[in-house]
């Protein structure tokens, strides 16, 4: 138990991102996220110790919050209006306010645009993005083509372009 | 390579996902093209903004109360209850998140499907047509259907013989039963032959050779039966119509018609013309309505039945004469 426990704390986080980018309300990542770790801790003799655990994990994760969503369909993000605000930025902050503000705004907006994409597109998009996988893994952890992988994130990114273009030039 | 293609292409170009002839004929193609060059700086800019961790709500405290929490669902899950709202499934059932795998085939099941059904529709129309096997033998009682032949006409009247001959050849029948007179018997069988009836069979003591049945003793012969002793034979002729100079005989005793309640109420009138007939003696033989008011005929027939007149007298003997009568029905 005091193994297990050791992983919860190592992947609690990174468990918890992927279900909350997925899901995108606290709520529900919160129970997806203990429930990936309650999942895993029932499924541990199926787990092959010769393999990364992390991405196992991850694969818990990702199904269960498809399989979430899938059932409840898209929970609104509602009651994450204020806490957005409350960006934890581990990166030194700018000491400009005015900088500091547009950063955060920018952030922020690009959260809503990846969580306003399909659902389809968003888990290939967070795999890709805040997961850093290949199109092989994504396609493997959502069991689709290679060439699905492809086309969604292609029309994830051209939606992300359409959301967002004009603050990404202005910021570069 | 067009650039629509190019264009499918370029995230995995970015992402270093293609290989060989295909990943260099993108790089040729994005090297000429000014467009898929701002798509791919977009892409570069969009790998580049910062992977911000995810805001939580009391941070720390969250996070070092996290697998405690983990610990107590899977307490939770090993005494048999669900851990979270989210684990109402059973417990290894979303471990492995199946997405629809055949999603070509499942493309193709439309198409299909409506080539079936419009096969399958198609058959049901083209069987039946082209199988028609044997139909059903109606069979046709005409006897219901249309009313029967007119029986064949009766075969035509025998020649006419010469009286002489005729009596000769008619043979009294004998009659079998023994016929008790004054009393008559319903014959058992149809004779063959009509027998020529012996009037003197039933006489009356005191009656005449040839003379009628129901006769008067000391009755003209050729008169009529009811007639008056001392009457013209044949004085029962043909009744005149009441045209011209032949008057209609005047009215000796009438009576008035019965207005009937059902056309008071439902206040008829008008006038019911009638033809009468009277006999000899001036009494109303018979009527014929000629112009109807049907709630009111009867009441007009039925009165004038009552009526008596003039015996019309023609060349010094009474005849019968048919002459119309108006009756007419006025609410008073």
């Amino acid at each position: 138990m005091d193994a297990f426990e050791g992983l919860v704390r190592k992947y609690q986080r990174q468990v918890y991102a992927v279900c909350r980018r997925l899901t995108g309300a606290h709520q529900s990542a919160d129970d997806l996220a203990q429930e990936t770790f309650i999942k895993a801790y029932f499924a541990m003799d199926r787990f092959d110790p010769r393999w990364p655990i992390y991405p196992w994990l991850r694969r818990i994760a990702v199904n269960a919050s498809l399989n979430y969503l899938k059932v409840r369909g898209r929970e609104s993000s509602l009651d994450e209006g204020p806490r957005a605000e409350r960006l934890a930025d581990p990166r030194p902050a700018d000491s400009r306010p005015e900088v500091r503000l547009e950063r955060a705004e920018f952030e922020a907006r690009f959260e809503r645009s990846v969580a306003s994409l399909p659902e389809e597109q968003r888990s290939v998009f967070v795999l890709k993005f805040y997961e850093g996988l290949s199109y092989e893994e994504i396609a493997r952890t959502l069991d689709v083509p290679a060439g699905t992988v492809m086309s969604r994130l292609n029309r994830a990114r051209q939606k992300l372009k359409a959301l967002l273009a004009d603050s990404l030039e202005r910021r570069a | 390579m067009r650039h629509r293609k190019v264009q499918e292409l370029l995230g995995a170009f970015h992402d270093g996902e293609l290989a060989g002839r295909r990943r260099a004929a993108v790089g040729r193609h994005v090297a000429a093209c000014p467009q898929c060059r701002r798509d791919l700086d977009f892409l570069g800019a969009l790998d580049k903004l910062p992977r911000t961790s995810l805001s939580v709500p009391d941070e720390n405290e969250y996070w070092a109360s996290f697998s405690g929490r983990v610990r107590e669902g899977i307490a939770r899950r090993l005494a048999g209850a669900p851990a979270s709202e989210v684990g109402e499934a059973p417990v290894f059932d979303d471990v492995f998140y199946r997405p629809q795998k055949n999603t070509r085939v499942k493309a193709a099941v439309l198409p299909l499907s409506l080539v079936t059904h419009a096969a399958i529709i198609l058959l049901l129309i083209m069987i039946p047509l082209m199988k028609t096997g044997q139909l059903p033998k109606v069979e046709v009682y005409s006897a219901f259907l249309a009313p029967p032949a007119p029986p064949p006409p009766p075969p035509p009247p025998p020649a006419k013989k010469k009286a002489t001959a005729r009596t000769a050849r008619i043979k009294p029948v004998q009659t079998q039963a023994a016929v008790e007179p004054g009393r008559l018997v319903a014959p058992v069988e149809i004779p063959d032959q009509i027998a020529e009836e012996k009037l003197s069979d039933i006489g009356v003591e005191g009656g005449v050779e040839g003379g009628v049945e129901g006769g008067v003793v000391g009755g003209v012969l050729g008169g009529v039966v009811g007639g008056v002793l001392g009457g013209v034979v044949g004085e029962v002729e043909a009744p005149v119509r009441a045209i011209g100079e032949i008057k209609p005989p005047k009215l000796v005793h009438s009576v008035e018609p019965t207005y009937p309640e059902i056309a008071r109420q439902a206040r008829v009138e008008g006038v019911v013309i009638i033809e009468a007939t009277t006999d000899i003696y001036g009494r109303v033989a018979s009527v014929k309505v000629l112009r109807s008011i049907p709630l009111l005929d009867q009441a007009a027939i039925d009165a004038v039945r009552q009526w008596v007149y003039e015996p019309m007298i023609i060349n010094g003997r009474p005849r019968p004469v048919i002459f119309t009568v108006t009756v007419r029905f006025q609410l008073k």
